[in-house]
Parts: structure tokens; sequence; C-alpha cells
């Protein structure tokens, strides 16, 4: 494509839209009269608005329904009596007898209420060694089926179930894990199983249903590494939560399970989600766990049942095979993978122009509390002008004025004490894109659940002359603890290395440097 | 005209003719479908929000202090709802932590116009999805998102130029 190309890509878009002026229609005639590729494109966009104004009017078309459901349910909800609970609470107040009557009940109900937990949450495990099970298993073997409570398929019935079959092999670093996907639209509603298998770092996505095909992609050494270092943390985040969320479960009943007794846990998360797991009274083995979600109703219903969870099973032969399926093409090979970018699964934001773009890459929490972020905000179309932002920024300085600066952290939940204050450590640059390395220091005493809720990245802008955007909280998860100097390079200094063009750390960054400014920041910071 | 018009039609409802509002609800309810679908990129879920918006404009209907501009008032209430559902999904996007998870919105058919949709950035979805409901017209859409008619422009410039990549790329794991 030449340059000319670039220019006219935006007027054949505008050509599409109807709105290109009349002397700048002439010329992408011109143009397109001797560009081939150019033609191409506006005959995809032009069939593309065919297929967006057919896939808008199949919507629009039920418009009509839509709307008197609306009145229907408004109508509903104006003549239906008000009987809320606090009113019918307030009825029950008024009678000087009626409030000494609830008082009793509310007294039974209580006793009642500690005899039951008091038989049941004496067990002869601790519920809080459940990530052990993971950690110190050989293979992990969990199958299930996903529910989707909150959606119905066109007729009114139950979206069918989609099967789960997930295996870790965390001796040899492979899994094969089911990836359940669900659109709903005019059409209704459609639901795409793929598989991922992980053999070190060759992962092959197989799409299952109509495409029946496979993709490859690769990860560096380092991402498989931390993939492996990871697996316990993954496979528990999937079955109960996190440690946090498990501590705050008690014993909601009793079911066997193969023939074994289990007590049944409960707890509730900050998010709409409850957890649920059967543990072995005996020795507190997981046998099965659930995920529910609330849903329009009140009415609490299964998400995610693993209904098997068994450990160190030889997998079946073939598990972690990279070979596509029989009658499954390939769209590309192991040769020509896709390489899949370091960004700890967070994402990013972009502006609505996308000029600026800004995101977490990967974050470790050191042993005193604070943290290591590798963060990124550039202008994808100006890079060379950012590399003038890192001119004069110093190990322990202030950050770089990057255009959105991340300047501090704070706890993502609970008390927003302490402020985490940002200094400057190193930065890398991989492919014309910048990455900054900061080290965030406490001012106080962190919550003892703040590694597991995450932090809030507080931002400002730099540029006056930018349009400015806001975006939802961004927060960041750290890895895990980093506390002595083997952890440091491997880890810490592998992502920087990971992220620089030459594949090498900056040569200024250890960890007793870090632990010093660390300590040298809360010492000038303390009251 | 018809803020005008919203305006006579709000004091009714004001008073004892709560029916009244029946009327607004026909001549807004599109708009505000049209808007909660090219936030939330899902049709179920916008004619959720939109239901509880319109409910919500008329339980608070008291509360708008300017009659005539009930339409940016009631499109305002659909943005907010739409940003509380989409923050409780993204929580529960994250919470069964990885590659196993149940995403609602994720597109792995990249060949699918709708899933294709859903992937582009809100910013570039929402005025594509009025560009179809408001016939075209970018004067409309602009007054809705109260951005100025060539932004709106450059807006759906860009979601058919991305919507565009996104249909032809190769896709993620």
């Amino acid at each position: 494509m030449s340059n000319d190309c670039h220019k006219f890509r935006d007027r054949i878009a505008d050509f599409v839209t109807g709105i290109l002026a009349e002397p700048d229609s002439r010329e992408l005639q011109e143009h397109l009269s001797t560009c081939a590729p150019c033609r191409d494109y506006l005959q995809a966009l032009k069939q593309e608005d065919a297929s967006l104004t057919e896939y808008f009017a199949g919507i629009d078309e039920a418009m009509a329904h839509r709307q008197e459901r609306a009145l229907q349910m408004i109508e509903c909800s104006r003549t239906k009596e008000k009987t809320d609970t606090t009113s019918i609470w307030r009825e029950i107040m008024k009678s000087h007898y009626s409030r000494l009557a609830a008082a009793a009940a509310i007294l039974v109900l209580a006793a009642v209420a500690l005899i039951i937990l008091d038989k049941s949450t004496a067990p002869a495990y601790a519920i809080t060694d459940l990530p052990r099970q993971f950690e110190q298993a050989r293979t992990i073997h969990v199958r299930g089926w996903h529910y989707f409570p909150e959606y119905a398929m066109p007729d009114g019935s139950d979206v069918p179930p989609s099967a789960i079959d997930n295996w870790t092999d965390v001796e040899h670093a492979r899994s094969r894990y089911t990836t359940t996907t669900l659109t709903s639209g005019a059409d209704g509603v459609k639901v795409y199983v793929s598989e991922v298998v992980r053999d070190g770092p060759s992962w092959m996505r197989i799409d299952h249903g109509d495409r029946r095909s496979v993709t490859y992609f690769h990860v560096s050494e380092y991402q498989q590494k931390l993939g492996v270092r990871q697996i316990s943390k993954l496979i528990s985040g999937q079955l109960f939560g996190d440690i946090t969320q498990i501590s705050t479960s008690i014993v909601v009943g009793a079911e066997r399970i193969d023939g074994v007794a289990c007590d049944i846990w409960q707890s509730d998360d900050a998010h709409g989600g409850r957890w649920r797991q059967w543990l072995s009274a005996d020795t507190g083995r997981l046998a099965r766990a659930q995920f529910l979600r609330k849903v329009d109703s009140g009415q609490w219903k299964v998400a995610t049942d693993y209904s098997l969870i068994e450990y160190n099973v030889e997998p079946p032969a073939g598990t972690f095979s990279l070979e596509p399926p029989e009658g499954y093409t390939a769209s590309n090979s192991p040769e020509t993978a896709y390489f899949v970018e370091l960004d700890g699964g967070h994402g990013g934001w972009s502006d609505e122009n996308w000029h600026y773009s800004c995101g977490p890459k990967v974050a470790f929490a050191l042993a005193d509390g604070s943290i290591v972020l590798g963060w990124q905000s550039f202008d994808p179309k100006d890079a060379e002008k950012q590399a003038l932002l890192f001119e004069g920024v110093t190990f322990g300085g202030p950050l770089p004025k990057l255009p959105i600066e991340f300047y501090a952290l704070k706890p993502a939940e609970g008390p927003s004490e302490p402020l985490y204050t940002g200094y400057h450590l190193a930065f890398t640059r991989k492919q014309g894109r910048f990455a900054e390395w900061s080290l965030y220091v406490p001012n106080g005493t962190p919550p003892a659940d703040v590694q597991a809720t995450g932090y809030e990245m507080l931002y400002r802008w730099n540029l006056e002359f930018a349009q400015h955007f806001t975006f939802d909280h961004m927060t960041v998860k750290p890895e895990f603890t980093i506390d002595t100097t083997a952890e440091f390079d491997e880890w810490v200094l592998g992502a920087m290395a990971e992220l620089s063009g030459d594949g090498k750390a900056p040569a200024d960054v250890t960890y007793q440097k870090v632990i010093d400014l660390a300590q040298q920041v809360r010492t000038s910071v303390a009251p | 005209m018809n803020d005008q018009a919203d305006e006579s039609v709000v004091r009714t409802c004001r008073g004892d003719d709560k029916a009244a509002y029946t009327i607004l609800v026909r001549r807004h309810y599109r708009h505000v479908f049209a808007l909660c679908l090219g936030m939330l990129a899902n049709v179920h879920d916008a004619e959720d929000v939109a239901q509880e918006t319109m409910l919500k404009g008329l339980l608070s209907l008291r509360k708008l202090a300017k009659p005539q501009q009930f339409e940016s008032w009631i499109l305002r209430i659909a943005r907010n709802l739409c940003i509380d559902l989409l923050r409780r999904r993204k929580r529960i996007k994250v919470l069964p932590v990885e590659p196993e998870a149940v995403s609602v919105s994720k597109a792995q058919d990249n060949h699918d116009l709708e899933g294709a949709i859903a992937r582009l950035p809100q910013e570039l979805r929402l005025p594509l999805t009025l560009f179809y409901f408001e016939h075209r017209d970018a004067r409309s859409i602009a007054k809705k998102l109260n951005i100025s008619p060539s932004l709106a422009y450059e807006r759906i410039r860009m979601a058919r130029q991305t919507l565009h990549e996104l249909l032809t790329e190769k896709g993620y794991p």
C-alpha cells in the first residue's frame, strides 16, 4: 500500500458513510481507477455497510414489541402496592406487644443459628488449606458444566449447558482448557466452545462448532515460566476465588459425593457471586465446586458446576497433542504462530481517537509491601517524541511525564488508605513501545488482603493540549511476592528483559537498590 | 419543537396524570434502547436497561429541573445505568480468573459481525449504532452524545475502519 493509499482509506470510509465532499470524491474516484487494493477496500466497506444496515434493521423490527413490554412493566410497577419489608416492619413495631414478640422471636432465631453453626463448624481440616491441594498435585482434572442462567433460547427454553473438561499437567507444564463464549443478539443466543492446549511455549486454540479449525500461538520462555508458577493460583481462582474469599466461607450443609461424606461450604463475594465447595468431612479434599450468580428474579442460579475434581490421574493419550483433530483445518502453522504479548491479562485503555493508550503490563509485590509495576502510556503515532519524555528521569526520582501518568496506587477495595506513591526505576523499549517500571511505596500499613483484591491505579494527564478522556477503575494485581535477590532477578528483571528490544534488563536496577529506595522513602515520609 | 412538546407532557405527568408518561415512552424508548445497545452491545441487556431507564424516569420525574430537557435527561439516566451494568459485568468476567471463564461479550468468531461490533471500543460502537438507528443523521447523533457533528463523523469513520480490521483479523486465544 502506498502513502497515498493511507490518505484515501479515510476518504473511502467517509464515502461509504455518505459525507465525502465533492472535490474529495472526485480525487478519490481518480485514485480508485488506478489502485486495485483501494477498490477492494471500498468494496469490503460497502459490503460491511450493507450487512450493518441489515443487522440493525433486524433489531429495529422488534422495537414496537420491546416498547410495549416496557409500557406493561411500567404499568405493573405503578399499580403494584408498596409492601416492602420496611413498611411491614414499621407496621409491626407500631404496637408495644408486637415489639416484644419480635424481640423474642429474634432471640430464639439467634439461639438456633448458634446451635447449628456450632455443630457444623468444627471440621477435621482447615478450609484455608485448600490451595495447598493444588500446589501438591502432579496432575489436576476438572470436569463439569457451564450454565447460562441469565439467557434463554428464542422459544423461552434454557440455553443448553456447555461441557468443561480441563486437564493440567503441572509436572510437564502442559494444560488443556475449555473456553466457552456466549453471544446474544437479534438472531438469538449462540454458544461458542473452543479449547486451548498449552505445551510449553506453544499453544493451540481449537475452535469447535461450525468452524472446526485450529490456530497456533506461542509465548516467550518468560511467560511460559510465569504461567507454570501461577498454575495453582489459576485453578484456585476458578474453583474458589482466592484465599480471602474462602476464609469467609461457612458450612451450610452436608452431602455424600461418591460415598464420601462432604461438608458444603459457601461464601458470597462483593460482586454478586456465590461460591460453594464440597469438602470431604474427614480429609478436607475438594470433591466438587460451584459458582452461582444472582439472576434478575433474585434467585441464585448455578453458572458453573465443577462436578468432578481429581488429582494425580494420568491424562488420556493425546490430551496435550498439538496436532489438529481429525476433520479440523489449521489457519496457520506452528512456524507462523502468533506471538502473545506480555500484558498480564490486564488489557489496557485508549482514548476515543486512539491517540493515546495506557495500561499495566505486569506487577510484583515486594516483601515490604511496596509494588513494582511495569506500565505503558504512549502515543503510537509519535513514538520518537515520547523518547524525549524519558530524558533526565533518574532511578528513585519522579515518574516521567508520560501522557497518562500512573502516579500512585491505592487498595482497590475497602479503605482507600494507604496511598502508594510512584518512583521511577527504569524504562525499557521494544519495537517503538516504551514500558515504564516504577516502584510504589505505601505511606502506611497496607490492609492484609490487599494483594488478593488488587490496587487501583490513580492517573493524571500531563499534556494540556491533548484531548483528555476518563476511564473506569483500572486495577492491577501483583503476580506474587518477591523476597529474595534471585527471585527479583528471575521475575522482575526477567519481565524488564521481556519488554526490551535487546532482551536485556536495564543494568542499574538491583533488588538491593530497590529495597533501599523503598526504605528511604518510608523514612522520609514517616511522621 | 419536540423539546417543547416534552415539556407539556412532563408537566402533565407531574400532576396526577401518570398515564401521560406513555407518550414520553413512545417518543423516546427507541433512542434510549439504541443508546443502551451501543453501550452494552447486547440486545437483551439493552432491552432490560431501557426498561429500567423508562421506569426510573417516571419515578424521578419530579427531580427533572428543566422539563424541556427530558430527552437529554432520560438519555443520561440510561447512560448511567449502562455504566453500572458494565461495571458489574466486568466484575463477573474477572472473577473466575482465567482462560476458562465464560465471557459474554468477547467474540471468538471474527467473521461474525455481531461479535465484531461487540469488540469495538464503546466510544466507537455507540456512534456507529446510533448512525444506523438515527437514519444516518450525524447532527442527531451528535446531539444525543453531546459532541460536535464533525467528531461524530470522525468516530463513525474510525468505527468502520476498526470494524473492518476486526472482521479480517486472525483472532487471539
